[in-house]
């Protein structure tokens, strides 16, 4: 009887590690510390991405994400001392003078997001299915199933919507502003529906739902689990304790652009998230 | 492998290169001729020019903007905001009534300067500013529109003087409207700390000795945190291009 | 029958919403072997395999009547986790049907559900996977197997909850011939065993012989479970073997080819002469040309070196198995793809695109109105209404295409994309999952295109589609793509494409139509090659 291969690292450890990076990344808007949270948990899903797994989509995600934040913040927010055009005032929302200053609060925006989305990364990209299942406490192990069961499906919507376009194109469809799209999404969407329910259906044939459940793969914890597990939660703890003790975690960019504070000891605790790139062997 | 090698290296050297034109040569503490173990400086200067400045002493290692500006005895305002802490509203009488703040048309702009060194604009409230002994905290009545200019030099404020008058002592306002609230006498405590220093020749032989030696270190807090940040983010990018260098390869030998 | 397993008494049933009912009044009993179950698309095979472990109607909710009995327990009223244990129920689609990405964990995801404590999951695993043969799968991940494989993979899945009915919903109706000979092995196995497998699909030919009971349902009405050879002949997609048996009003009915050949001493000739292929106008303009073609999904070419031609009205059937490239080669010569290297040209006129799963893309109310779009969409001169009698959709038009069932909906979507008489139709597996009749259906669609001067190219599995339309054969093998000719050479006997006709007859006629016809002629036109075999000469094989 042989043991089935592990993630590495035991589930619950990287969700604990997820959970305390992502706290970190959103806990300060300082964008130093972000910045650093980002290149720790780049470089952990570095160390760990299998090598067949394609990095693009997240690439893409995390581009679109940071660039959406930072738009929004620009376009949104008018104060600040440089400013870098005016757009006509009569425009609702957006009308009134972009500042460099609201650019760069928008840029800390976006970093955060982009440190939460690679944060978060490993669990969908490093973690198999039952690995994500596994590392649910009891109570949410449903919620886990389903997570890790749509994980497999949104695979597939790639393929399905490239599919659709294709044929879309072919019977004469061209894109032509927002509402052509309805042709090629709404099918996509109904596909994804009715993909989930032949799913669920699967799943209940083989007695999902039936009640307690057992796992099927052991998952024994060695030093670097716990070690990583420590490291993280410290992290997490320090950014609490520091924004409890009041110093100074936030950035205000306004009215005029200047350096954050930075704290060596918060530094540390960033630097501390990249443990888990430190792979033995 | 030397690429990329190369590269990480550069990264590096470059973030350091950055830190050291940015690092500012550790300045001399201006010693501060009155009682206390420290000495900050407040300077306020009003929209018409006119500046008010104390010397405040204090025991503990550092104190809160808002508490050196307390303990200066000029009277001011406030409202809280969050994360970011008290904003000011009113100092030293100006403006009068206010129903905005900070103020549509104008603002009390706050400057930070660490251990003698120029202002720089602080980008947090006063409750949540950290200033330690030869810091300087000061307050500008601006424009809201435009870049806020800097106050007077904080220089000699608290320093022993040699002469008789300082550069900037007590507050000369032109003109003087009722200040609302309570608004502590001018000639308060801190004023006559410094007076006293002033004529204490033995203090005064302190600070000088205090301005010629090296005194205590200038704080690296600030300062640290970047070089540390710094280091950090080479250190880290650079591990993070070595290894996509890496999976490129693997990637291509694969195929 | 000795101890059935599953009996069902008076059920009928309606789906929600749904006024005519999906099963009426089905009385059947099913025990231990193989039963077959065969019907038309929409017939209501589905909707009774779901019975037997209780998602019809747990799951899909709707009305019921009657009442059933599965290894002891009531499927009507025991919950379905329960009912788990006692039945098996593998569906069409693999990858919605996989939960986990690792086939070991996927093996044991049931006996999860259930709180086998762990130590007796690892070794019901490890013995259900010994059994099956895929020991040497155990750490791979799904993703990388074959669509054969996954099946199988699926199959243990269900075994291991070692259930007394295994039901099988269209297994192999997405696998090539490899993948699906292996899934019918393993059930076959399984029944010689003694297990009660009940497996429902379209394809008949390699389990008809082997069966040891077939059921028919029809528009909701079952017949059966009786001995295949009593039920044959009532068939409403027979195989081909059968097709003949009966036209020729052979007895005892053959049901595969072996029993057929026992058959040919009857006939008043040989058939072994090849008849005349069906005439290509030489003088056709090119539709599509391609030179050196190399093709690939990403920077790599699967395939390359492609030299293909295909003239106005001419029909080219790409075959090979999956993974080779002809979806990717579909979608170069419609223009989705860039080819990697090489030329192509493709005269003037539209190009109509059958993808895989063509069904995805139907969203509109009716059937009639996504006819209607593309007609709209490409300024055709057509009527909606010869497109849909044409494809048999005349009775379907009012319904929403996602309501049908999967063969109904491919139709559709075939009818939907080949509307508008197109210069160059591409087709990339159009038969998945559709019964004889519909296959029929697309064939003469097929034809009647070309005869309007369509050029189509058509990539499938499906041998008895390939030797009815296709003028020429191509095979994608190695990389390279391999002209063999019209179907009577590559469906002929000793190909790796024979249809049972073809094979039944070396050198001769490949499908139902031509043998009948070629009879009717009367004597042979040519001796032909008949290795080893004179006529008269009856071979007894068993």
């Amino acid at each position: 009887m042989s043991e089935p291969d592990g993630p590495g690292l035991a589930p619950r450890a990287w969700l604990v590690w997820s959970i305390a990076a992502v706290t970190v990344a959103l806990l300060t808007e300082n964008p130093v510390y972000r910045v650093l949270v980002a290149l720790a948990a780049l470089n952990v899903l570095l160390a760990w991405l299998p090598r067949e797994r394609n990095r693009k989509p997240l690439g893409l995600a995390l581009l679109v994400a940071a660039i959406l934040a930072a738009l929004i913040n620009v376009l949104a927010s008018h104060t600040g001392a440089d400013v870098l055009l005016r757009l006509p005032a009569w425009l609702p929302l957006v009308g009134g003078p972009i500042t460099l200053e609201s650019l760069a609060f928008g840029g800390a925006l976006s970093l955060g997001l982009v440190a939460a989305l690679l944060a978060v990364a490993p669990l969908s990209l490093v973690l198999e299915p039952h690995d994500v299942v596994d590392a649910m406490p009891a109570s949410l192990e449903r919620t886990g199933i389903a997570v890790a069961t749509s994980m497999n499906l949104v695979s597939g919507f790639g393929r399905t919507f490239v599919s659709v376009r294709d044929a879309q194109q072919m019977r004469g469809w061209r894109p032509r502003g927002l509402r052509s799209w309805n042709e090629v999404l709404v099918p996509v969407v109904l596909t994804a529906i009715e993909d989930s329910v032949l799913l669920a259906e699967a799943m209940e044939a083989r007695g999902f739902g039936a009640g307690r459940r057992t796992s099927y793969s052991r998952n024994s914890w060695t030093l670097w689990d716990v070690a990583v597990v420590v490291s993280a939660l410290a992290a997490a703890v320090l950014f609490v304790g520091a924004r409890l003790a009041g110093v100074a975690m936030d950035w205000y960019p306004y009215p005029t652009l200047a350096l954050p504070p930075i704290h060596p000891l918060l530094v540390v605790g960033c630097l501390v998230l990249a443990l888990p790139a430190f792979r033995r062997g | 492998m030397t690429r990329a090698r190369a590269l990480a290296l550069g990264l590096a050297a470059l973030t350091l290169g950055a830190l050291a034109s940015l690092a500012r040569v550790a300045p001399v503490v201006p010693a501060c001729a009155a009682a206390g173990a420290h000495h900050a400086a407040v300077v306020v200067q009003h929209g018409d020019g006119s500046v008010a400045s104390r010397c405040v002493a204090f025991d503990a290692s550092d104190v809160t903007g808002e508490q050196l500006l307390t303990q200066s005895g000029i009277a001011w305002s406030g409202q809280t905001f969050g994360g970011f802490g008290d904003a000011v509203c009113a100092l030293d009488g100006e403006p009068a009534r206010y129903l905005d703040c900070p103020g549509k048309d104008s603002y009390w702009a706050v400057f930070v300067s660490s251990g003698g060194g120029s202002w720089r604009l602080s980008n947090v409230g006063i409750s949540s500013l950290t200033l330690r002994d030869g810091d300087a905290e000061g307050f500008r009545y601006v424009p809201s529109v435009g870049n806020p200019i800097a106050p007077t030099s904080p220089a000699g404020v608290c320093r022993a003087p040699v002469s008789a008058a300082p550069s900037a002592d007590a507050s000369s306002r032109v003109t003087a409207p009722s200040p609302p609230g309570a608004s502590p006498p001018l000639s308060s405590p801190s004023t006559l700390r410094t007076s006293a220093g002033q004529i204490a020749v033995a203090a005064a032989t302190a600070g000088i000795a205090r301005t010629a030696g090296s005194g205590t270190p200038p704080p690296s807090g600030p300062d640290g945190g970047l070089l540390a940040a710094s280091v950090a983010v080479g250190a880290l990018a650079g591990l993070a291009v070595l290894r996509l260098m890496a999976r490129r390869r693997q990637r291509r030998s694969a195929a | 029958m000795a101890d059935p397993i599953a009996r069902l008494d008076g059920i009928s049933y309606w789906y929600p919403g749904v006024v005519a009912p999906s099963l009426r009044d089905v009385t059947l009993q099913i025990g231990p072997g193989l039963t077959l179950v065969a019907g038309s698309s929409g017939g209501g095979k589905s909707t009774l395999l779901r019975l037997f472990d209780g998602l019809v109607p747990q799951f899909h909710g709707g009305r019921i009547s009657g009442s059933a009995d599965v290894a002891g327990m009531d499927p009507l009223r025991t919950s379905i986790p329960r009912l788990a244990t006692r039945v098996g129920l593998v569906f069409q689609d693999v990858e919605t049907q996989s939960v986990y990405g690792t086939v070991e964990h996927e093996v044991a995801f049931g006996l999860e559900n259930l709180g086998v404590p762990r130590s007796h999951m690892h070794d019901l695993v490890d013995e259900t996977l010994g059994e099956m043969g895929l020991d040497g799968l155990r750490r791979r991940r799904l993703a990388t197997l074959s669509g054969g494989e996954r099946q199988l993979v699926q199959l243990a899945a269900v075994l291991v909850l070692r259930p007394e009915l295994v039901a099988l919903d269209e297994p192999t109706s997405q696998l090539d011939p490899d993948g699906a000979a292996a899934v019918m092995a393993a059930c076959q196995k399984l029944a010689a065993a003694g297990q009660a497998v009940v497996v429902a699909e379209h394809r008949l030919e390699s389990l008809l012989g082997r069966a040891d009971r077939l059921l028919i349902v029809e528009r909701g009405e079952a017949t059966g479970p009786e001995k295949p050879r009593d039920l044959a002949a009532r068939l409403a997609n027979p195989p081909s073997v059968v097709e003949l048996g009966a036209a020729l009003a052979w007895d005892p009915l053959p049901l595969s080819g072996d029993e057929a050949r026992a058959h040919l001493g009857e006939l008043p000739h040989s058939l072994n002469a090849r008849p005349a292929s069906a005439p290509v106008r030489r003088d056709a303009e090119t539709a599509l040309e391609a030179r050196g073609l190399a093709v690939g999904p990403g920077r790599q070419a699967i395939l390359d070196g492609v030299d293909l031609a295909v003239g106005a009205g001419e029909v080219i059937a790409l075959v090979g198995p999956n993974g080779s490239g002809k979806t990717t080669l579909l979608r170069t010569l419609a223009g989705l793809l860039a080819p990697l290297a090489g030329t192509m040209r493709r005269s003037l006129g539209r190009t109509a695109y059958l993808p895989q799963n063509p069904g995805a893309l139907l969203h509109l109310p009716t059937v009639r109105a996504e006819v209607d779009l593309t007609l709209r969409r490409t300024d055709s001169a057509d009527e909606v209404e010869s497109i849909l009698s044409s494809f048999g959709l005349l009775g379907l038009a009012e319904r929403y295409p996602r309501d049908l069932s999967a063969g109904e909906r491919q139709r559709a979507a075939i009818a939907v994309t080949l509307a508008g008489s197109p210069a160059l139709a591409l087709l990339d597996e159009p038969t998945r999952g559709m019964d004889l009749a519909a296959r029929r259906a697309l064939g003469a669609a097929v034809r009647s295109l070309s005869a309007r001067g369509s050029a189509v190219v058509i990539a499938t599995h499906d041998v008895d589609l390939v030797a009815e339309v296709a003028h020429r054969v191509v095979v994608l093998r190695d990389g390279r793509a391999i002209d063999l000719g019209p179907p009577e050479r590559a469906c002929a006997a000793g190909s790796a494409f024979a249809t049972q006709i073809g094979a039944l007859f070396p050198g001769g006629p490949v499908t139902v139509a031509a043998a009948l016809a070629e009879l009717a002629a009367g004597a042979p036109r040519s001796p032909g090659r008949s290795p080893g075999r004179s006529p008269g000469a009856a071979e007894v094989v068993r």
